[in-house]
């Protein structure tokens, strides 16, 4: 995705986002994905004609991001926490967030289409 | 496709692997601090993510339990902030109101802006176009 980095205008806002959304996820990932422990995380990143799409796929317990409740943005600075912001700004930043079980593997897959300037 | 292998490490891994400068600017976070009008300005620069947040936390806590009371953010070199961006600077909001004392925002655009406004930011801390708004106002 850095290697997409020298597009610009349009394309490159769109690459950002979803470098940001893919970011959330990994990071996600890093934090709960094997507890106590290590594993893999596959990546893959597909650029199609007019959008790009990252699979990011992991060996953990299942959990499926799209089916988190987000987090209370209206609330006042004193009852705001920090969790949930990242799977907010993953949803946010991208025109898709799918996931599926596939195995012994959570299957994310984020996808943003390109805008034209 | 590529692999890492364990959390966060191997190639491809932010922790391990951070991109140097390109051309579209810094990939790192740079951070400077004055004194202004009895305001602390923090200039935040480049990226506030989860591989450079640390040291922008860290500022924040030494400056605040320092005892800067008014401190303000410029973020109008702020390239691309994440949730953990967010949380740090939450965190650092949550901290100086603690001690009775205020955090600003200021110089928000782009995408940043964007963000800010998703995760609710901009109605939880105050926000100003620029440093100087954001001194003179307060």
């Amino acid at each position: 995705m850095v290697g997409l980095a020298g597009r610009t205008g349009a394309i490159a806002e769109q690459v950002s986002r979803l470098e940001l959304a893919v970011e959330e996820w990994v990071v996600n990932l890093c934090r709960h994905a094997y507890p106590g422990g290590e594993g893999p995380i596959d990546v893959a990143v597909l650029e199609g004609r007019d959008n790009l799409t990252v699979e990011i796929a992991d060996y953990g317990p299942p959990f499926d991001p799209t089916a988190s409740p987000e987090p209370d943005v209206n609330a006042p600075l004193a009852e705001r926490e920090p969790g949930g912001l990242g799977l907010l700004l993953m949803r946010r930043m991208t025109d898709e967030v799918r996931y599926r079980r596939d195995g012994p593997r959570n299957v994310v897959t984020l996808r943003v289409a390109y805008r034209q300037s | 496709m590529w692999r890492t292998e364990g959390p966060c490490r191997g190639r491809g891994a932010r922790g391990s692997d951070v991109p140097r400068a390109g051309r579209r600017g810094v990939r790192v976070l740079e951070l400077t601090q004055r004194e202004e009008r009895g305001w602390t300005v923090v200039t935040v620069k480049g990226r506030l993510d989860s591989a450079t947040v640390e040291r922008f936390t860290t500022q924040c806590v030494t400056l605040i339990d320092a005892g800067s009371a008014n401190v303000v953010l410029d973020l109008s070199g702020l390239q691309y902030v994440s949730s953990a961006g967010l949380s740090s600077i939450l965190g650092a909001a949550k901290r100086v109101q603690g001690r009775n004392g205020r955090l600003a925002v200021a110089g928000l655009t782009g995408l940043v802006k964007e963000i800010f406004s998703i995760s609710g930011f901009e109605t939880v801390l105050p926000t100003f176009p620029d440093v100087e708004t954001a001194i003179t106002t307060s």
